[in-house]
């Protein structure tokens, strides 16, 4: 409930004065006339409020531009084959870091105790060897029988 | 919402929008129709938009005062106030009605409730001419405030005590009341 109810005689009072400012209330159509003269002279354009949504299209479709560009680069980057270190490399590279897991690293004088016996298994690769049934093209990993 | 509705809204609530702009402005009328101008600048370039979480009437009441706010921030002075005053008494040409005698009772009578109003703290002015003037109730003119119900509510509740007494201290109130 509107509450200049409750107050009549306040409420008309100010009714009145809204009927004197009323009467002189300027044109809407010189108004709105002069607004768009004015949004026409700061470079709106077409003076519309859909201004704003079409900037926020525009920045929502830059955003999915840079995610997309983004995305792609890091699929070139995933599937292009590493040029620089073959397999054989890499391999020494791991036989490397497996027979000295701290090399270049600083060594404590006592780093010796704590190598056991057997210690060694450890840091070697074991040689798995071929598999006992012959795989070629048709034929499944896993022998029949299994 | 299409820029034809915008327009034909903003017209259907063209006076009432006036109404709040003059008083935002101190009743300087030019003031108020520059920035009822700017208020509608900003609409139509997309700069405040309606996001229909208020009422279409609130928001614009929210954007005028907004405006009326940037404009007075470095030009506010009681000197135009007092002159509005003084031209709201002494102009006698416009609006001439039926009978002489009772327009310049209802003049006396308007220029008492500005004069009155003067005497209130902003927030209970403004409280005060939502409810009142624009027909808002008290929850919506404390949206357009941007304030606490509660807090509009004690405004608009000591305001009214306030402008009472100062309104029967010249007798306003009680003629108004008795319809003279």
């Amino acid at each position: 409930m509107n509450d200049q109810r409750l107050d009549p005689d306040l409420g008309k009072l100010f009714q009145e004065l809204r009927a004197e400012d009323q009467a002189g209330t300027p044109s809407f159509a010189n108004m709105m006339a002069r607004a768009k003269e004015d949004a026409a002279s700061l470079g709106v354009g077409r003076s519309s409020p859909a201004g704003h949504g079409r900037r926020s299209r525009e920045l929502r479709r830059l955003a999915w531009g840079g995610s997309l560009l983004a995305a792609a680069a890091a699929a070139v980057l995933l599937l292009l084959p590493d040029s620089g270190t073959t397999e054989a490399e890499f391999e020494m590279a791991v036989r490397a870091f497996s027979t000295h897991p701290a090399g270049g690293a600083w060594r404590s004088p006592t780093d010796g105790l704590l190598d056991l016996p057997g210690s060694n298994v450890l840091s070697t690769l074991p040689s798995v060897g071929s598999p006992p049934w012959p795989l070629g093209p048709g034929t499944t990993s896993r022998p029949n029988h299994l | 919402m299409k820029p034809t509705e915008l327009e034909a809204q903003l017209e259907t609530l063209h006076p009432e929008s006036f109404g709040w702009a003059l008083h935002c402005c101190g009743r300087d009328e030019t003031e108020a129709e520059d920035v009822l101008q700017t208020a509608y600048l900003k609409i139509l370039s997309g700069k405040a938009r309606h996001s229909g979480r208020s009422s279409f009437k609130t928001w614009l009441f929210g954007v005028i005062r907004f405006t009326a706010m940037e404009a007075r921030r470095g030009a506010r002075n009681r000197e135009r106030q007092a002159r509005s005053l003084t031209l709201l008494v002494s102009d006698p040409g416009s609006g001439s009605g039926p009978d002489p005698r009772a327009e310049a009772e209802r003049r006396e009578r308007t220029r008492q409730l500005v004069q009155a109003l003067e005497h209130l703290s902003p927030r209970q002015r403004e409280v005060l001419h939502l409810v009142f003037y624009q027909d808002l109730t008290i929850d919506e003119a404390a949206r357009v405030m941007g304030i606490t119900l509660g807090s509009a509510r004690t405004h608009y509740e000591r305001g009214k005590t306030r402008l009472r007494t100062l309104l029967a201290r010249n007798g306003t109130n009680e003629r108004s009341a008795t319809g003279s």
